[in-house]
């Protein structure tokens, strides 16, 4: 036997040589293979993994590689670093799907066995083909060493066409208007989208609820029937993978959140929640001015109510300016020096103003726009201090005209006269402007 | 005559009940016995029941008014009225306001407002407004400037009885002369309003649902709780730098607007417009020969229809003065012939001004 001896130049530059006509003909080969029609449901198939084993020496004699043990092992290593899906027998790179078989074996030192893409037929190594298997989930073809895989009903390819996962959807909500009056409408949409293709998903069933946020609104009251809108429409996506919700706000004003989630099939980011303002656009808070009252003499804020409506002077800024003018001519000229005593006029966000003993219920009708205002009115309910004088009502509301506003008097529970006389405990004016 | 009241009152209910869209049982009816009105009403949005008040007009008054203009200080007009209530009147006057005044009268301050509402500023407003407007003993005058809430402005002039308001005004049979105030606007003929004194309007809760169609028709009679009479208001604006043509475009169409009026025969008014359109274009031409020409004749035509117009001015103040501005030529009132005759004079003497100072230069 020949003992070989290890040319270490020679070696390097053999190798090299290989690698480049192995690298050269893995490229050959890809571009000439026919590569799986990567359809919607198609994935590729999974090559097997390296086996070790090592060389024959008729292989070593090949690659003209002769020495010592660990020099035969790293050759060795180096041809198994080579592209596994790369087919050869002992004269080199064959077409994969040839097979053929070793016509001899070496005994000694080496140890026979079937180096990665050959299988052992006993005293031979047989060439097969690159082992391929399919992804979960997946059905191939052919059956063995599959060279397409399809996903199996109802799975999909991911985006990297590596697996076969599960459709996954992602919902959306988006709301027109932003902002809504009291007692108007407004529509929610609810968009899914197929997490994988990017695509509107049509025939997802949608659910959605509203709620309302306690403490919004200018209301510190809460309770559970507090009015929180109502819904209609709804049902499943269409093919713009849409569905739509008429919300139709509540008379009360406050931060409305809806929560939406897909029922069939589920959506990944299950639930999903958006807000909307229920409001009266444009109030201005009434600041204190040298022509009116906002507080009695103790500092308390006329017509606030702890834990109820505590912010309850919002107008609208041409509603301020008509107030302003009337205030200034009760001041100036009905009861020189006097002023007038400033109740409810609407909340912060306007709305409902349910300043009765049943919550979220009238009266105080007419408070909800910031147009109108209640002023201290002479009464037997106690409130004496800053109200007009019975004998200044007619002049009180000649002054509302000229400032292009109505004042009338309101009586809760007096007899029917035109002054409301008779039990007018909480006779005050009511101004509109 | 019952049986004509009943068939009025019918009609004045059907008429609101077919144009309202008002909840079960609302109504507003009109008496013509007292001129009262009885309103029916939903008080509450969550009951049934209904509430009624009744509301007294304040349209109890049977006005007249006379208008007074001449030029006055620094190109200024002094603008005076006289009102008189009828011997009919249930009501005595307690209002007389002037709308539609554009530009600040002479010695107007601004309202003061926001960072501006001190003492100082306030007391200054208050004493400029008393100096700017003439008011009679026992009253005050205020000026009203807002703007709507759709971006309309009000702008109007007032005058009330001093408070308590009910131990004043102008009882049924009296005349009270003293209102006025001065302009740098030329006379048109606008609105003035005057009211008396109703009751004041209460009701035994919150009053009409806000969104009911009951509301919206109270709060119409509401805003129209007076009765006018047409008065010589500051509603064209001068130009600045004087422009006859500019000018008399102004007046012309300020006088179309009385046609709606019924003080101008709209015959007539073509052919003033003929005069108008030639002077106009002979000022722009710079012929103010042909212009003065123009303006000459209108003021015949006019003269033919009302004469000695330039006597209204002299005495304005003049109770005794027999003319009034109630009495019409069938083409053109009186009022609207005072106030055209005027303008167009006015214009005629800018003109001369503005010769003169040329020839001294």
């Amino acid at each position: 036997m020949v003992t070989p001896t290890l040319n270490a130049t020679r070696f390097v530059q053999s190798v090299s040589l290989t690698l480049a006509l192995y690298f050269s003909i893995i490229v050959i080969l890809s571009m000439t293979m026919i590569k799986p029609a990567h359809a919607s449901g198609n994935v590729f198939p999974i090559q097997a993994p390296n086996n070790v084993g090592f060389l024959p020496a008729y292989i070593l004699q090949f690659l003209s590689v002769s020495g010592t043990l660990a020099e035969m092992q790293a050759a060795y290593n180096a041809w198994l670093a080579l592209p596994t899906t790369v087919c050869r027998n002992q004269y080199g790179p064959v077409n994969c799907g040839d097979i053929s078989p070793f016509s001899s074996v070496v005994t000694g030192p080496f140890y026979t066995l079937c180096p990665a893409g050959y299988v052992s037929g006993g005293h031979d190594c047989h060439l097969i083909y690159p082992i391929s298997t399919c992804p979960p989930h997946s059905t191939g073809a052919p059956a063995t060493n599959p060279t397409s895989c399809t996903c199996d009903d109802p799975y999909v390819p991911d985006p990297t066409h590596s697996n076969c996962i599960l459709d996954q959807y992602t919902l959306s909500l988006r709301i027109v208007p932003g902002q809504v009056e009291p007692g108007k409408q407004a529509t929610v949409i609810a968009t899914v989208i197929n997490t994988v293709t990017q695509k509107p998903a049509a025939g997802v069933a949608v659910s959605i609820k509203v709620d309302v946020d306690a403490g919004t609104g200018g209301h510190a009251h809460h309770d559970a029937a507090r009015p929180k809108g109502s819904l209609s429409g709804g049902g499943s996506t269409g093919p713009d993978g849409t569905v739509s919700f008429t919300f139709m706000a509540p008379e009360v004003s406050g931060t409305h959140t809806f929560t939406a989630q897909c029922d069939s099939p589920t959506c990944t980011n299950n639930p999903v929640t958006a807000k909307i303002k229920v409001k009266v656009d444009g109030l201005e808070l009434i600041t204190a001015s040298p022509y009116y009252a906002l507080q009695d003499s103790a500092g308390k804020v006329i017509g606030a109510v702890k834990n109820k409506h505590s912010d309850n002077h919002y107008l609208t800024n041409a509603a301020i300016k008509k107030l302003k003018d009337f205030a200034e001519r009760y001041n100036g000229t009905v009861l020189p020096g006097a002023k007038l005593y400033l109740n409810d006029a609407s909340l912060v966000w306007g709305g409902l103003f349910d300043v009765g003993s049943t919550p979220w219920k009238s009266p105080h009708t007419a408070h909800d726009r910031g147009r109108s205002i209640d002023i201290r009115a002479e009464n037997s309910g106690g409130q004496y201090e800053g109200a007009v004088p019975f004998a200044y009502f007619d002049d009180t509301i000649k002054a509302a005209a000229d400032a292009h506003a109505r004042a009338a008097l309101h009586c809760q529970g007096s007899i029917v006269t035109a002054v409301c006389l008779g039990i007018p405990y909480n006779r005050h004016f009511h101004v509109d402007f | 005559m019952k049986t004509s009241r009943k068939l009025l009152t019918g009609i004045a209910t059907l008429a609101i009940s077919l144009h309202a869209h008002a909840y079960p049982g609302e109504s507003i009816v009109l008496d013509p016995a007292t001129g009262n009105y009885t309103i029916t009403y939903r008080g509450d949005s969550n009951s049934t029941d209904l509430s009624q008040t009744v509301f007294v007009p304040s349209t109890k008054v049977v006005p007249s008014i006379r208008s007074g203009f001449h030029l006055g200080e620094k190109s200024a007009i002094v603008y005076r009225y006289t009102v008189s209530n009828g011997t009919t009147a249930k009501q005595a006057i307690v209002s007389v306001v002037l709308d539609q005044i554009i530009d600040p009268i002479v010695g107007e301050l601004p309202f003061p407002l926001d960072q501006n509402e001190t003492k100082e500023n306030i007391d200054a407003y208050r004493a400029a407004t008393k100096a700017a407007l003439s008011t009679p003993a026992n009253w005050y005058g205020s000026i009203i400037r807002v703007t709507n809430e759709d971006g309309s402005k009000l702008n109007r002039v007032a005058w009330r009885p001093k408070p308590p308001i009910r131990m004043g005004g102008i009882p049924a049979g009296h005349t009270l002369t003293g209102f006025g105030f001065s302009s740098v606007d030329l006379p048109g003929v606008g609105p003035s309003q005057m009211d008396g004194l109703g009751e004041v309007l209460g009701f035994p809760d919150e009053g009409p649902i806000e969104s009911s169609a009951i509301k919206a028709e109270l709060d119409r009679i509401r805003d129209n709780d007076f009765v006018t009479r047409p008065a010589a208001v500051p509603t064209i604006a001068v130009p600045v730098p004087f422009n006859a043509a500019v000018l008399l475009e102004r007046i012309q169409t300020q006088m179309h607007t009385w046609i709606g009026m019924k003080l101008l025969d709209p015959t007539f008014s073509s052919q003033l417009d003929r005069y108008f359109q030639s002077a106009i274009s002979a000022y722009r031409l710079n012929q103010p020969k042909v212009g003065k020409k123009q303006i000459e004749t209108m003021r015949e035509l006019i003269e033919k229809e009302h004469q000695d117009l330039g006597h209204d001015e002299e005495h304005d103040s003049d109770k005794s003065q027999e003319k009034n501005d109630d009495r019409q030529s069938a083409l053109i009132g009186r009022l609207a012939a005072r106030v055209l005759d005027f303008d167009l004079k006015y214009v005629l003497k800018r003109m001369d001004d503005d010769e003169d100072r040329g020839h001294k230069k």
